[in-house]
C-alpha cells in the first residue's frame, strides 16, 4: 500500500506539466486560453496587441483571452465498507490517489477546494488551501475504518443543495441509486466510478466464502466462470440504469479501474 | 419380503439434513463488495451443491441401514403337516350365520399354517374336494371365499362320504402327520359311505380326525363324531359360539405345531451396494463440479 507521501510525490509528477486554464468560463479577460482577435479598443491591455495580426491589417489587433475564474471545486468521496477491497490494490488508495489528482490541481489552480467525506449519516469536510492539508487529508483517507460503513443517499444531496454553485467530483464504486437530478441542476458534476476489475468478474476459479462487511453475512460457493460472467452481466445492468440517470442529467461520468494509471484514465474521462 | 437391517441407522439422514444448514465446513474466507448481488448469482449452484451433498449422505445411511431382501426357504416339506379342513356347507349352516363365521376362523387357522400342505373339502348333499393338498394359502383362501352354503346341495350331509373322500386325499402322502379337520353343525343323514368304512379310511391312512360340532347338541349326533376322533386318535370338540369355534381351532393350531421350522431358513440378499455405488457416483459428480478447476477458469 502506497503512503500519502508516495501518492502526492506521484500526483505532482504527473500534474507538473499540466497547463493552468482548466476550467474555462466564458468570460473575457485574464487568461491562457485564446478566444479571438478583435480590433484594439481604448482600455485594453496594450501588452495583448498582436503584432502580427497588426501588422496585416493595418491597424492595431489585440488578442482577447477567456478569462480564468476562481471556481468553487468540491471533492466527495462516497465511504464504504465494499471499498475495503481490490485484487490490484485497495479501492480506498486508488480513491486517495484520485482525490490527491483533482485537489492538488485545484489547488495548483486556486481554486476553493473542498474535500468532504460521506460515511453513514455523516460527512467530514475538509477545506484544503495547501499541499499540507491534502497530505493530512490522504493520510486519513487511507487510514478510513471502513468496515460496518454505509452510504447515506441523502447526505450528498443534502450537503450540495446547501453550497454554492460549484464543480462537484462524486467518487465512489456507486453500487447504490442516488437520485442526483436536485444536485445536477445546480453544479457542474463529474461522477467517478471506482472499480477493481475482480469485483467486477469474481472468477475466483475455486470454492470461497465470501463476506459482508456490513453485515457479516456470508455466502459460500464455488465462484466459476459461468457464475462470474452471471455476475458480471447483472452489474452491468445495474450500471447501465447509472449511467442513463447520469445523461440524463448531464453528469459526466468515468470508471477507473485499481489497475488503471490514474492520471491519463482521469485526463480522458475530464477532457 | 424387503426391509431393512438396522432401520435406526435411518434417522441419521434427519440429522445430516440439520447438518446442511448448521455444520458448514468453513472456507477461506474474504469481503466482498456487493454480495448482496451475488447472491441471486450463487442462489441456484448452492442449491444444486446442497441437493448434491444430502443426495450423497442419505445414500449412503440408507446403504449403511443395510436394506435387504428376506426370503423363507423350506428345505423339506415332507416333514411339515398335511391338513384337510373338512367344511359343512348345508342348509342349516345358513342359520345364524354359522357358513360366514367359520369361514373367517378357518382363513385365520389358514394364515398361520404356513409351512404346511392343506386341502378343502365341502359336504352337504354330497362331498367333493374343493381343493387338493397345496402349499398355496392364496388359492386356498380364494376358493374359499367364492364357496357358500347350497354349492353342494341343501337338504343333506354326507359327512361320511366327505370323511372318506378327504381321507382318498392323502393316499400318495409321504408326510408323517396327516390331519382332518371336520367341521359340522348336523348329523349324517345319507347312506353313500358307511361310518365304518370312513374310519377305516382314515386310519388306514393314519390321519387323524379332529371333529368339531357347532350350534345345538340336539342337531348334531356327539357320540359318531367323537367315535370318529377317538378311533383316529384325535378329539371332539363341540361349540355353541363364535369364540368358541376360535378357540377349538387355536387349539388344535396349538396341538398340531408344526415343527418345520427347523428346516427353514431365510434367504437374506443385500441391497446395499446399489445406494452406495450411486452416492459415490454422485461423489465424483459433486467433487468433478467443486474441483475442476481447468473448467471454472
Amino acid at each position: 500500500m502506497m503512503s500519502a507521501e508516495e501518492i502526492l510525490l506521484r500526483v505532482k509528477k504527473n500534474v507538473f506539466t499540466q497547463k493552468s486554464a482548466e476550467h474555462l468560463s466564458k468570460m473575457r479577460g485574464e487568461g491562457l486560453d485564446f478566444c479571438e482577435i478583435r480590433p484594439y479598443q481604448a482600455g485594453d491591455d496594450i501588452r495583448k496587441i498582436n503584432f502580427s495580426a497588426s501588422g496585416k491589417t493595418g491597424e492595431l489587433q489585440t488578442n482577447i483571452f477567456n478569462e480564468d475564474k476562481q471556481i468553487n471545486v468540491i471533492v466527495c468521496v462516497m465511504l464504504s465498507s465494499s471499498l475495503h477491497f481490490g485484487s490490484v490494490r485497495l479501492k480506498n488508495e486508488l480513491i486517495a490517489e484520485i482525490v490527491a489528482h483533482l485537489v492538488y490541481s485545484s489547488i495548483q489552480q486556486k481554486n476553493q477546494t473542498k474535500l468532504v467525506f460521506f460515511f453513514n449519516d455523516e460527512q467530514q469536510v475538509i477545506q484544503l488551501n495547501n499541499m499540507g492539508g491534502l497530505l493530512l487529508a490522504i493520510e486519513a483517507l487511507l487510514n478510513f475504518d471502513l468496515l460496518k460503513t454505509q452510504i447515506n443517499p441523502e447526505a450528498l444531496n443534502n450537503y450540495l443543495l446547501q453550497q454554492a454553485k460549484s464543480l462537484v467530483f462524486v467518487i465512489g464504486d456507486f453500487y447504490q441509486s442516488i437520485d442526483y437530478s436536485m444536485i445536477a441542476h445546480k453544479n457542474q458534476i463529474n461522477a467517478i466510478l471506482v472499480r477493481d476489475p475482480l469485483e467486477e468478474l469474481p472468477n475466483f476459479g475455486t470454492e470461497l466464502s465470501l463476506a459482508d462487511a456490513q453485515n457479516h453475512s456470508y455466502i459460500e460457493a464455488n465462484f466459476s466462470k459461468k457464475i462470474a460472467k452471471k455476475y458480471q452481466s447483472q452489474l452491468k445492468v445495474a450500471d447501465d440504469k447509472h449511467y442513463l440517470h447520469f445523461a440524463q442529467h448531464n453528469i459526466n461520468v468515468g470508471k477507473v479501474c485499481t489497475n488503471d494509471d490514474v492520471f491519463i484514465k482521469l485526463s480522458q474521462i475530464l477532457k | 419380503m424387503f426391509s431393512v437391517e438396522y432401520p435406526y441407522v435411518l434417522a441419521l439422514i434427519g440429522i445430516a439434513f440439520v447438518c446442511l444448514f448448521f455444520c458448514q465446513e468453513k472456507n477461506f474466507s474474504i469481503y466482498f463488495p456487493h454480495s448482496e448481488g451475488l447472491k441471486t448469482v450463487v442462489k441456484s449452484s448452492q442449491l444444486l451443491r446442497n441437493a448434491l451433498k444430502f443426495l450423497i449422505l442419505s445414500l449412503s445411511i440408507a446403504a449403511l441401514s443395510s436394506p435387504i431382501k428376506t426370503e423363507n426357504i423350506v428345505l423339506d416339506n415332507s416333514k411339515g403337516y398335511e391338513i384337510s379342513l373338512i367344511l359343512d356347507a348345508s342348509g342349516s349352516m345358513q342359520e345364524n350365520n354359522k357358513f360366514a363365521i367359520v369361514k373367517t376362523i378357518v382363513v385365520d387357522f389358514i394364515k398361520q399354517r404356513k409351512t404346511d400342505k392343506l386341502a378343502l373339502s365341502i359336504f352337504a348333499d354330497f362331498a367333493y374336494t374343493a381343493v387338493p393338498l397345496t402349499y398355496d394359502k392364496k388359492s386356498i383362501i380364494k376358493i374359499l371365499s367364492h364357496i357358500d352354503v347350497g354349492v353342494a346341495g341343501k337338504q343333506k350331509t354326507a359327512l361320511y362320504e366327505a370323511l372318506f373322500l378327504s381321507s382318498k386325499l392323502f393316499k400318495d402322502s409321504q408326510s408323517k402327520e396327516k390331519i382332518a379337520i371336520l367341521l359340522t353343525d348336523g348329523r349324517n343323514n345319507t347312506d353313500s359311505v358307511p361310518l365304518e368304512v370312513a374310519i377305516k379310511r382314515a386310519k388306514d391312512n393314519e390321519i387323524k380326525v379332529y371333529t368339531i360340532a357347532i350350534g345345538n347338541a340336539r342337531d348334531f349326533d356327539a357320540g359318531v363324531l367323537k367315535k370318529i376322533a377317538k378311533d383316529t386318535g384325535a378329539e371332539f370338540f363341540s361349540t355353541n359360539s363364535s369364540e368358541g369355534i376360535k378357540d377349538i381351532y387355536a387349539q388344535i393350531n396349538r396341538l398340531e405345531k408344526s415343527k418345520i421350522n427347523i428346516n427353514k431358513y431365510e434367504k437374506k440378499t443385500y441391497y446395499f451396494h446399489y445406494p452406495l455405488s450411486l452416492a459415490l457416483m454422485l461423489l465424483f459428480l459433486y467433487f468433478w463440479q467443486k474441483n475442476t478447476w481447468i473448467l471454472n477458469k
